[in-house]
């Protein structure tokens, strides 16, 4: 079965918004179901892209429309990253999520890597949802903001430059390349997984990358998987699976197993296994 | 904690095999080209999401990634001080 790959721009208030469409065309049935996956953030979207279509082609291939697209200001969609705010991603995704519905889909089946998990989580709360799948979700968005602005520390430890790190908050700060702006950042920073969660009455699966043999989650997964309510429709599914971080990898990597295990997951909640 | 050090850079830095034939003398900044900033922070978030612990930036210098020895020895204080909490 021949995966075909359709690019497409959506129209937003902020221009142009990238998306990439994988589909098997099948003129007898149509998709069993649409999946949006959501980027990661910054250099972590970069580096996870790959993963991300791998994952895209599964899905066509177990019969799914598989929808890619950069958040404004990121890839190639338009705007300059310094002008991105969370208003504007909420709304990418949004409309992205329309997108998807047009064709007569129903329920989305969302996908969140890193950061795009808190904002899959959130479109999966004000979406008709199918299931939600999390990879190795951030928890909070101040924690997303506190490890990109690490990078510049970082970066001056590997350059071995001795001058003490510039941390004044400035109103765009200029990390690894990034133009952050402090509004996106404060706005990122009321990111909350668990409070989003919480009414969460669909299929929802966590997938953590591990290095551990025991194949443990992280103590942090734990915590937040155990303030979940019991909910009539909410089964969980929580795995760490082994293999590479391949979101901050300096070789590109990718988890196969995380793939398959995801492709599983949403056929299953779906039945058709 | 070595061993553990090194199943972390292992899965950080995508490494294969070669991190199974790293020592504690292995030199990480600039002795292993993959070893960036992004994969300092990687290091970092790696440590803080495996044993739930938090690690201040103002904890972490260059010697801190020296070599694998000394990477391990952070990781052992850093988990030690959070146990005696």
């Amino acid at each position: 079965m021949t995966v075909v790959r359709r690019p497409a721009f959506l129209e937003t208030p902020r221009g142009r918004l990238f998306m990439l469409e994988l589909a098997v065309p099948d003129r007898q049935s149509p998709p069993r179901g649409t999946a949006v996956i959501v980027p990661a953030f910054a250099e972590e979207m970069n580096r996870s892209r790959r993963t991300c279509v791998l994952l895209a082609e599964r899905l066509a291939q177990s019969g799914y429309r598989a929808l890619l697209f950069d958040l404004s200001g990121t890839g190639d969609s338009d705007g300059a990253f310094e002008d991105a705010r969370l208003a504007h991603w909420r709304d990418d995704v949004a409309q992205v999520a329309d997108h998807a519905r047009a064709d007569g889909t129903e329920g989305i089946i969302w996908v969140g890597l890193r950061f795009g998990a808190l904002l899959a989580a959130e479109a999966a709360m004000a979406a008709d949802t199918r299931a939600l799948v999390l990879w190795q979700p951030a928890i909070e968005g101040a924690t997303v903001i506190s490890q990109f602005r690490r990078l510049a520390t970082a970066a001056k430890l590997v350059s071995k430059r001795d001058q003490a790190p510039n941390t004044a908050v400035q109103p765009v700060q200029e990390i690894a390349g990034y133009a952050l702006a402090q509004t996106l950042a404060t706005d990122l920073a009321e990111l909350r997984l668990a409070s989003t969660l919480e009414s969460c009455v669909w299929p929802l699966a966590w997938f953590e990358m591990t290095s551990r043999a025991d194949q443990t989650l992280s103590p942090a997964a734990t915590r937040v998987l155990k303030t979940l309510p019991a909910s009539p429709g909410a089964r969980i599914h929580a795995q760490a699976i082994e293999g590479p971080a391949f979101w901050s990898t300096t070789e590109i990597s990718v988890s196969d197993a995380l793939v398959q295990a995801t492709t599983d997951f949403v056929t299953e909640a779906d039945g058709v296994a | 904690m070595l061993a553990e050090t090194l199943s972390i850079l292992d899965r950080v830095l995508s490494l294969g095999e070669r991190a199974q034939h790293f020592t504690a003398d292995t030199p990480l900044l600039g002795g292993v080209a993959e070893f960036d900033s992004m994969a300092v922070v990687a290091v970092i978030t790696a440590i803080e999401e495996d044993y739930g612990i938090a690690v201040a930036d103002d904890d972490v210098s260059a010697e801190t990634f020296e070599t694998v020895g000394s990477l391990a020895r952070f990781i052992e204080s850093k988990v030690d001080s959070s146990s005696d909490e």
